[in-house]
């Protein structure tokens, strides 16, 4: 029942995924208890940035955030740096389910 | 484990300043509550809070409870730390490995451990720890604690720390080595070497603390609550930054001290401003302070004037 749903891919799947979206798909899977329960959803605004939004088990939402919003801080500063890489504004949000 | 002692207006406001002392994150030191500020009669006078800290242990004392009666077996596999000090454990990611397997990032890391260290005198006993099975009496009591998760020895916490930063290389898609620097005074130091890791340091070192946090995180959730303090370095940064910054500490106290003028260093981490204190506090004629809270606090660098009013009275 909760699977990871893939994202909206074109046609070629492995090679379309920013690698943004493979480095939180990464940070949240070495975090949480349940990582089949890991979606996240992509969306390119007009100006280009891409948001990202992380959904995970009810169970696993403190680890994802952590301590004062620690654990969540890391992975969007490191989600940013990944998302640089490639030239692009990379934001993370953290939503329940 | 040295405590120390500070006084704050606040509790809060003592465990920064213990902070300052230690050099370390909140979360890796310990606190022990002395005193609650108290303000006396319409605030006229107070009493200042009272807190002790150290730098959290990494070996709870307790978990030796468990096997009481085989204790006396016990000879030199005592020590965790000579077995873990000296292989030094090596990581490397590789882009050019097949692409094959995506969703366990682990396959394209390859893990090699060189047994350097190993040279001089003793016997192995690290060799076997990989098969449990087969190891024999003497090793037995080294072994069977690595089966309880709360129980992980730092090498093993060292293991997790570097394939999850291995991970991460591997995912942004960067080359670099992933190498177990040592471990020493429960602290696993670890370094990323390699092209193009500028990324991951970023303005400041901020990515390169998001990785350490992160990787910390990992590392404590592996284990089962407990672990070492993990300092991960990339590229050298941290010693760069440190003699930068304690060139840069040494020049401004200078300055303080020939005009009299006090400054201020912008925010920096209790780590950094532990370097501060440090250098400044090796010079004549001027002290440091910290102000403000995490993650805004900051270093206050003030001329020493011998004859101030409240030294007098202190006197």
């Amino acid at each position: 029942m909760s699977t990871t749903e893939p994202l909206d891919h074109k046609e070629s799947d492995e090679t379309e995924e920013e690698l943004a979206v493979s480095v939180l798909r990464y940070l949240a899977s070495q975090v949480v208890d349940d990582p089949n329960a890991i979606n996240i959803k992509r969306e390119i605004s007009d100006d280009g940035k891409l948001h990202l939004t992380l959904q995970v088990a009810d169970d696993d939402m403190g680890k994802v955030i952590g301590r004062k919003g620690r654990v969540a801080y890391s992975i969007r500063t490191i989600v940013r740096a990944a998302g640089a890489r490639e030239g692009l504004d990379a934001s993370v949000e953290i939503v329940e389910r | 484990m040295e405590w120390v002692e500070t006084t704050g207006k606040t509790v809060e406001e003592a465990k920064e300043m213990a902070l300052d002392i230690l050099g370390v994150d909140y979360i890796d030191a310990e606190f022990e509550i002395l005193e609650e500020p108290k303000s006396g009669f319409l605030g006229l006078s107070k009493k200042l809070a009272r807190v002790k800290a150290r730098v959290k242990p990494t070996a709870p004392r307790a978990k030796d409870t468990r096997r009481p009666r085989k204790r006396k077996v016990r000879d030199e596999s005592e020590k965790p730390k000579t077995v873990a000090a000296s292989p030094v454990a090596e990581t490397t990611v590789s882009k050019a490995t097949e692409p094959t397997t995506d969703e366990k990032p682990r396959s394209n890391v390859r893990s090699s451990e060189s047994g350097g260290g190993r040279a001089a005198g003793k016997t192995s006993s690290r060799s076997s720890n990989r098969v449990p099975k087969k190891s024999s009496v003497e090793t037995n009591e080294e072994n069977e604690p690595e089966m309880e998760p709360e129980s992980m020895s730092l090498a093993e916490q060292a293991t997790v720390a570097q394939n999850f930063l291995a991970g991460i290389l591997n995912e942004i898609g960067l080359e670099g080595t992933v190498a177990v620097q040592g471990i020493e005074d429960e602290t696993i130091n670890i370094s990323v070497t390699g092209a193009e890791l500028g990324l991951l340091i970023g303005p400041r070192g901020t990515v390169l603390s998001a990785v350490q946090d992160m990787t910390r995180t990992v590392v404590q959730r592996n284990s089962g609550g407990r672990s070492g303090r993990i300092v991960v370095d990339i590229d050298g940064y941290r010693e760069k930054r440190r003699v930068a910054l304690e060139a840069f500490a040494r020049k401004l106290a200078e300055e303080v001290r020939d005009t009299g003028v006090g400054k201020v260093f912008e925010a920096m981490s209790s780590s950094d401003r532990k370097i501060v204190h440090d250098v400044v506090g090796t010079m004549e004629g001027v002290k440091t302070r910290s102000e403000g809270y995490e993650p805004r606090r900051y270093v206050v660098v003030e001329p020493l004037t011998e004859e101030t009013p409240e030294q007098a009275q202190a006197e």
